[in-house]
């Protein structure tokens, strides 16, 4: 009776013992260190084997997955005569006598016992445990099996985890690289387009025929083409990479609308289409979103609609829908047309990159494909969902609802002034360093016409001596030069400026890489403002203007 | 010609002062010792202002503790302190936070295999109110395993408030472990004559070396209940430790077995040990008599080797024994004393907690137990 309690008390405690860790050697040193306390054991050993013999155990006898103490060599070197008769055990494919096997091996007793059909036990005591003890060892052992195999299966989830974290890190790297290519295929295509449209504007101000007018008009216009497909794969980057936020300020829905649809209503009528915007009276006017991504998803919208649409018309509408909470609106946006219309099987993957409803398409009308793609992003980060609904060969309505809140006030809408190369009320000394020689004609010749006059310099290092020999009013910095580029450039200015306590030099960056973080670069290295290339001339006058009021 | 035989010097002084101690380091020096182990009594009240100055001077390595009593020429001291002269050279290492939560032992001990000898013994002294003393001594046992012997104990004050008690070249230091290797072979004896009385219980909750429940309910009830019941007596505001040093816990060893756990005192409902308690072990509360306590011994001289001369003994024998035997607890003393050859000196100290490798189980820390090492050089092959 006596017997009988020990027994089931020490069963009891051991199988409380098994289990209290995920990591197989863990688990097993919570388990063996006290399970031998509590069997007056001397040391423990423990093999997983899972059935397998190993195709070496002719030469080698596997050490265990833990044993206490731990082994300071192999099997083979510590306990020479224990690895005999494992190689053995081992090589009958692990079978052992249940409950267990006894063996006396020069004067230590080894109990081997079966840890369910995938290890084996053996431990050292002695006295030998009596087989009432093996028998009731067995069962706690059936126990540390099912944990040893939990724990292997832990490790292996844990191991196709870690695979899928790697994969997913190196994914990460080449979402990065592709982001980084992009940023800089375009920088090298942006800094040409500088050149092609610029000297184009300035042919076009100057006396051409009709017909080299109406080239240079081609011309212009191929090169606005190829610069919205560069802005559109800039656009997609950074939306795909997580850089691109908006910028939520209070705007007029009205004449956003108006602005909007004005250009586009000139290419309509160039298609005979009908085209009209409606948006109902009850909207509030003043609403706070991020209008210049507004616009540019609409302009996308009602672009496609021209674009795909031959005959009929093209209707932009905006309505108020009901269930908004207080000082909100939920103003459900559309654009109809009645063109070619969209299959139902191929709704879906529009608003995938790169795909157009047919590749016919894009033979046909062109485009990068991933104006909708990035429209329904978009969207999705306003908090909507853009949708479609087509019918092939009757037309399409794509339409998406925001929640935007209702604002006091409007911020000014900057309107697009009318080019001016008439003489600035005030001329300027400007110090422009590029390293592209097209540009700097470009500039020289621009700035030139508009009063100012133009130092020009091809790198950093150089714009550094002109800065301290010329003393200019304003200087025009590329980013990217040899020798040394804007950003060092600038802030050797700026540190100059501040040992000799002179007044800040207005820099203006004029890059071609467009993205955000370029511009908070330039920003971060002391530089006033930031202009994009290719730019408008219009552009160039207004920043230098608006850096240097006087 | 043979070379002279090794032999142990002790020198014991009884005032319990620094200066005392002092001239025992003296006279240990001029011995010609190779190192020294220094016992102390806790009611000297040393502190490391007055002894670290001295001990960092000493030029031989320096193990030892400060223990509720010591150990010398067949006594137990409350007050005084005693310097062994050893003719060999010993190697002291130091683990430290021994009560700090999740320290890893292991990278250090892994770290002090390579600098300890081969075949040597390893007297494991720690500082006996910290709180990880077991984790420590798994992590030993599970790196040496059994190619070293051990013994030890754990010094400190009954005051059960942890204060600086091992001695060392660095002066006094706390909550830590000395292991100190000493070429010397070992024979260990492991007694304490605790037989189960109450239970079994299951230890439902615990932490360390604190007992929170048993069967689910506050330990502390549970072991009233049961000694107020068999001793007759109350559980007071300032009587614990009286009543408790006679009934220990003892953790299930199968065949009877236990190793005894020494409860200290309480924490609200939960009790506090010496050593570790772990969880869902099953439990007995102990009890014993003055004759099975000495019975234990007369037992542990059995180790003594009749046909050659040791160097010297050394005992850990638990100072709750001594509190619970009171006066006959000098014939425990005697009876090791006189069991040894003429000349063999026996010293210890009365500890909180004792450690060995019995030889046939894992490394313990037991409670109310007395460890009896016999130490002789190790015998060169021919």
């Amino acid at each position: 009776m006596k017997m009988t309690l020990e027994i089931v008390s020490v069963q009891y405690a051991l199988a409380l013992l098994i289990g209290q860790d995920l990591d197989l050697r863990t688990m097993l040193r919570k388990f063996l260190i006290p399970a031998l306390k509590l069997l007056n054991g001397r040391s423990g050993y423990i093999w997983l084997h899972n059935g397998l013999v190993p195709e070496d155990i002719a030469t080698t006898v596997p050490n265990p997955c833990y044993g206490y103490p731990l082994l300071q060599g192999s099997l083979e070197q510590e306990l020479p005569l224990l690895a005999a008769e494992l190689r053995r055990v081992a090589t009958q494919a692990w079978q052992v006598k249940k409950p267990g096997e006894i063996h006396v091996l020069a004067g230590v007793t080894y109990h081997f016992m079966p840890v369910g059909g995938n290890g084996l036990l053996v431990l050292v005591r002695d006295p030998p445990l009596s087989d009432a003890y093996l028998l009731a060892l067995g069962l706690i052992l059936k126990r540390l099996e099912t944990a040893c195999l939990a724990c292997q299966q832990h490790a292996h989830l844990e191991e196709v985890k870690a695979e899928a974290l790697r994969a997913k890190a190196a994914a990460e790297t080449a979402n990065k690289a592709k982001s980084e290519f992009l940023a800089m295929i375009s920088h090298e295509i942006r800094t040409p387009m500088n050149g092609i449209i610029g000297l184009t504007d300035l042919m076009l101000y100057s006396e051409v025929s009709a017909v080299q007018g109406e080239y240079l008009q081609m011309i212009k216009s191929s090169s606005n083409a190829l610069l919205d497909i560069i802005n559109e794969i800039l656009d997609f980057s950074r939306i795909d990479s997580g850089a691109l936020v908006l910028n939520p300020v209070s705007f007029s829905i009205r004449a956003l609308l108006h602005d909007t649809c004005l250009p586009l209503q000139v290419r309509a009528q160039q298609k005979q289409l009908a085209f009209r915007w409606e948006l109902a009276a009850d909207i509030p006017d003043l609403l706070i979103g991020d209008p210049g991504r507004l616009r540019q998803i609409m302009i996308n919208l009602i672009g496609n609609a021209i674009k795909f649409t031959e005959q009929g018309e093209v209707v932009v509408t905006i309505s108020l829908q009901s269930d908004a909470p207080a000082e909100q609106v939920y103003l459900l946006f559309a654009v109809r047309d009645t063109g070619i219309g969209i299959p139902i099987e191929k709704q879906a993957s529009i608003f995938q990159p790169f795909q157009q409803a047919d590749s016919s398409i894009t033979r046909a009308y062109g485009g990068t494909g991933l104006g909708l793609t990035i429209s329904s992003r978009l969207v999705g980060m306003m908090g909507g969902q853009l949708q479609v609904e087509s019918d092939l060969g009757q037309g399409s309505i794509f339409y998406f609802s925001l929640l935007l809140t209702t604002a006091k006030q409007a911020l000014p809408m900057t309107t697009v002034a009318n080019i001016n190369l008439s003489p600035a009320s005030c001329a300027l000394k400007i110090l422009l360093a590029d390293d592209n020689a097209v540009n700097r004609l470009l500039a020289r010749r621009l700035l030139n016409k508009a009063g100012h006059q133009v130092i020009l310099v091809e790198n950093g290092r150089e714009a550094l001596e002109a800065w301290e020999i010329e003393q200019p009013d304003v200087i025009l910095m590329d980013v990217q030069m040899p020798v040394m580029d804007g950003l060092e450039a600038t802030q050797l200015i700026r540190g100059l400026e501040q040992q000799k306590q002179f007044h800040p030099t207005p820099i203006i960056a004029l890059t071609a890489n467009a993205m955000e973080r370029d511009r908070e670069l330039c920003l971060a290295a002391g530089m006033d403002d930031f202009l994009s290339k290719p730019f408008q001339i219009q552009a160039l006058l207004d920043v230098v203007q608006r850096v240097c009021p006087r | 010609m043979s070379a002279k035989p090794l032999c142990v010097e002790l020198f014991v002084e009884t005032s319990g002062t620094c200066e005392g101690l002092f001239v025992l380091f003296e006279r240990a020096l001029a011995s010609g010792a190779q190192s020294l182990l220094v016992l102390a009594a806790d009611a000297n009240g040393f502190t490391p202002a007055q002894l670290d100055a001295s001990l960092q001077a000493l030029p031989l390595p320096v193990f030892g503790g400060i223990f509720p009593e010591i150990i010398a020429h067949g006594q137990n001291l409350k007050r005084g302190s005693l310097v062994c002269a050893l003719p060999v050279k010993a190697q002291v290492h130091w683990i430290e936070h021994l009560s700090s939560p999740e320290y890893d032992y292991f990278p250090e001990v892994v770290a002090l295999e390579a600098q300890i000898p081969k075949g040597a013994s390893l007297v494991t002294l720690v500082d006996g109110l910290s709180k990880r003393i077991t984790s420590l001594l798994e992590n030993l046992y599970e790196v040496f395993g059994s190619r070293y012997r051990y013994l030890g104990g754990g010094a400190g004050s009954l005051s059960f408030v942890q204060q600086p008690c091992l001695i060392s070249n660095q002066g006094l230091r706390m909550d830590c472990a000395q292991i100190t290797a000493l070429p010397l072979s070992v024979s260990l004896s492991i007694e304490h004559g605790w037989h189960k009385f109450a239970g079994p219980f299951i230890v439902t909750g615990a932490y360390d070396n604190t007992m929170t429940t048993l069967n689910y309910k506050p330990a502390f009830e549970v072991y009233r209940e049961v000694v107020e019941e068999d001793s007759g007596q109350k559980f007071g505001v300032n009587n614990f430790f009286d009543l408790a040093k006679a009934y220990p816990f003892g953790l299930d060893r199968i065949s009877g077995d236990v190793v005894v756990r020494d409860p200290l005192f309480r924490q609200g409902k939960a009790l506090v040990c010496v050593g570790d308690v772990p969880i869902n072990h099953i439990i007995y509360i102990l009890k014993g008599d003055v004759d099975h306590l000495l019975e234990a011994s007369r037992r542990c001289v059995q180790i003594i080797p009749a046909d050659k001369l040791p160097l010297m003994a050394l005992l850990f024998d638990c100072i709750s024994r001594a509190l619970f035997l009171q006066e006959r607890f000098a014939e425990e003393i005697n009876t090791i004393h006189q069991a040894l050859p003429c000349g063999v000196p026996l010293v210890g100290g009365l500890s909180l907690g004792e450690i060995a490798d019995g030889g046939n189980t894992c490394l313990e820390l037991f409670n109310k137990t007395l460890v009896l090492g016999i130490l002789s050089p190790i015998e060169q092959i021919p």
